[in-house]
């Protein structure tokens, strides 16, 4: 039998470890709640005790494991278990078209790959495909071998996750047991949540937030309820917040643009902490959502994938606050996270410039070290600091406030999109094309791919081809037909008449 | 308004909003099923819907609705 009584302190602290303490702990609490299931701590530890005894028994040198995303009770309990079992998960998002996925399989070297064998079967013939199942076996018994359980080592791999890059090829961040256990530090040094949280889990596995969202009611031994990824997910959202009373909810601010008009219809008392991230947070959105919050506060947190889910929050306060351009401030930095703000030519500047990152939580290279010049020595020093692109300012309180993206990339739903990845990829079935960004009325940006009429394609079967190529958030929301594509003086395309032609569209 | 006769207007409301003339709707009809209705369209979708039949939703309607059938009971009771 395990024994947790020892303590430890917060340097010590492993987010492995922590998980491994609270499955034993709150036994008898809930867990999960999914698919309209509840699960207890004690059904978690069935499930992982399945999927590890099988892991043992292959014996796999691999550090990495693969996990097929099915967001049901199997794939959260192989997360779990991929962390007790001390190796690192990459998450592959079953929505994502077979070519990536076979993509991120070979840049990330993986050999194995679990999975629901309930939904498919083997799903990649280049790995070794470990089938398993949602239903729980009442003849495994749950208690772990404590002997086999050590988390002191720091250096290795926790996740490995692949975010949009500018040559067609996803990026991928390595993220250490060093930067997650520095990432849970902040929270457990400035939160007091409690066993009694009811947490929800809005977001695709592929998307880092959902590690949060996942792994820190884990922790405390509450319960994680998880959002189905169907249907129109921020009424579902809603409704969940609503039937649940859900006390820790974290989502990208694009949800307030949607639910805008009904915020004055909307009241949500159980609600402690409401967390945005992912985007900007328009400062009009953020009073109208307070005001249906109690007893709630708003946290805006900042943080790219490459510095560990989060690592900059601002408490929003209307009285108080001081803000520019109606964004709500991304704050101050988390502990241990050091930044430089550069000019153009990567000079620190007290003026707007780019926001670069180094730390605890701050990667220093993506897999395979691609994108070298996105890592930069600053101030004469050996330390690497990782450049954002996001060009930011700070106020007379020290809070990063944020301005613009340094280059073409987007973030449509929380989702990192290269503009110029989704043209290289539609280029592979397309010709006389062009792909914008534009806000609609509700100031949510659209996708919008310009065809040449000449191009003569039937949209039905161009749409199929390009969901084989380009994972749902890439897709075009709309696809306007035109003449030709309309070039400025300098040859260039003109994007301001494509705008107008695209208001005339929506009109 | 009878169902028949409302099932066809909320179908030419859809055809419309979507420019998409083969659109066929039922009762089990969901966003699942008709391409480009998503959370983007969703809202302005109900927003035509109100113009259309002369109605208003609130919240607590809006979040009811399951499928298409929900939207054509909520429709049927606001106009009688």
């Amino acid at each position: 039998m395990l024994n947790f009584s020892h303590s430890y302190t917060l340097e010590q602290f492993s987010f492995r470890q922590k998980i491994l303490e609270s499955l034993f702990i709150n036994v008898n609490n809930d867990a999960l709640f999914i698919k309209n299931k509840l699960y207890t701590f004690f059904d978690l530890q069935i499930k992982i005790k399945e999927i590890i005894t099988v892991l043992e028994s292959k014996n796999i040198q691999n550090q990495r494991v693969g996990v097929y995303c099915t967001d049901d009770f199997f794939t959260y309990c192989a997360i779990l278990a991929l962390i007790l079992h001390g190796k690192s998960f990459v998450p592959l998002n079953s929505k994502y078209p077979e070519n990536r996925l076979a993509e991120m399989i070979s840049l990330s070297g993986l050999d194995t790959i679990i999975y629901n064998h309930e939904i498919i079967e083997n799903p990649f013939i280049t790995c070794e495909n470990i089938g398993f199942s949602n239903a729980l076996n009442s003849e495994i018994k749950p208690l772990f071998d404590s002997e086999k359980y050590s988390f002191t080592q720091e250096n290795r791999e926790a996740y490995l996750l692949f975010t949009s890059g500018t040559t067609g090829q996803p990026k991928g961040v390595s993220i250490s047991d060093s930067n997650l256990n520095s990432f849970f530090k902040y929270f457990k040094k400035h939160f007091r949540f409690t066993a009694d949280e009811k947490f929800i889990q809005v977001f695709e596995l592929t998307f880092d937030v959902s590690i949060f969202s996942f792994l820190m009611p884990i922790q405390l031994g509450a319960c994680c309820y998880i959002l189905p990824q169907t249907g129109i997910r921020y009424l579902e959202m809603i409704k969940m917040l609503q039937q649940h009373k859900i006390t820790v909810a974290t989502f990208v601010p694009t949800v307030l643009n949607y639910i805008h008009p009904y915020t004055p219809q909307l009241n949500f008392p159980s609600l402690k902490y409401s967390f945005f991230i992912g985007d900007k947070l328009n400062v009009h959105l953020a009073e109208n959502w307070l005001k249906t919050l109690p007893n709630g506060k708003i946290i805006n947190f900042y943080g790219p994938t490459e510095a560990t889910i989060m690592c900059a929050a601002y408490e929003w306060n209307p009285k108080q606050t001081t803000f520019q351009n109606d964004i709500v401030p991304l704050g101050k930095p988390f502990d241990g996270i050091n930044y430089i703000v550069v000019d153009e030519h990567n000079i620190p500047t007290d003026e707007k410039g780019e926001l670069c990152l180094n730390g605890k939580q701050v990667i220093t290279s993506y897999l395979n070290a691609v994108n070298e010049d996105k890592f930069i020595q600053l101030n004469n020093s050996n330390a690497i600091y990782y450049k954002t692109g996001d060009i930011v300012s700070i106020d007379s309180h020290g809070n990063l406030l944020f301005h613009d993206r340094i280059d073409n990339q987007l973030k449509i739903n929380g989702h990192r999109i290269e503009l110029s990845e989704v043209e290289y990829h539609l280029s592979k079935i397309l010709n006389h094309f062009t792909i914008c960004a534009f806000k609609n009325k509700e100031s949510l940006t659209e996708l919008v791919l310009f065809i040449e009429s000449k191009v003569n394609i039937e949209v039905a079967v161009f749409q199929e081809r390009i969901k084989k190529i380009l994972p749902y958030y890439m897709l075009p929301n709309r696809i306007i037909e035109i003449d030709s594509i309309p070039l400025s003086f300098n040859s260039k395309i003109d994007k301001n008449c494509l705008h107008e032609i695209y208001l005339k569209e929506i009109s | 308004m009878n169902h028949e006769k409302l099932m066809n207007q909320l179908e030419t409301v859809f055809r419309i909003f979507f420019k998409n003339d083969s659109i066929q709707l039922n009762e089990n009809s969901t966003a699942d099923d008709i391409a480009h209705w998503d959370s983007l369209s969703h809202l302005e979708l109900i927003h035509a819907i109100e113009i259309n039949f002369q109605i208003v939703f609130n919240f607590d309607e809006v979040l009811s609705f399951k499928n298409v059938g929900d939207m054509v009971y909520c429709i049927s009771y606001k106009l009688k």
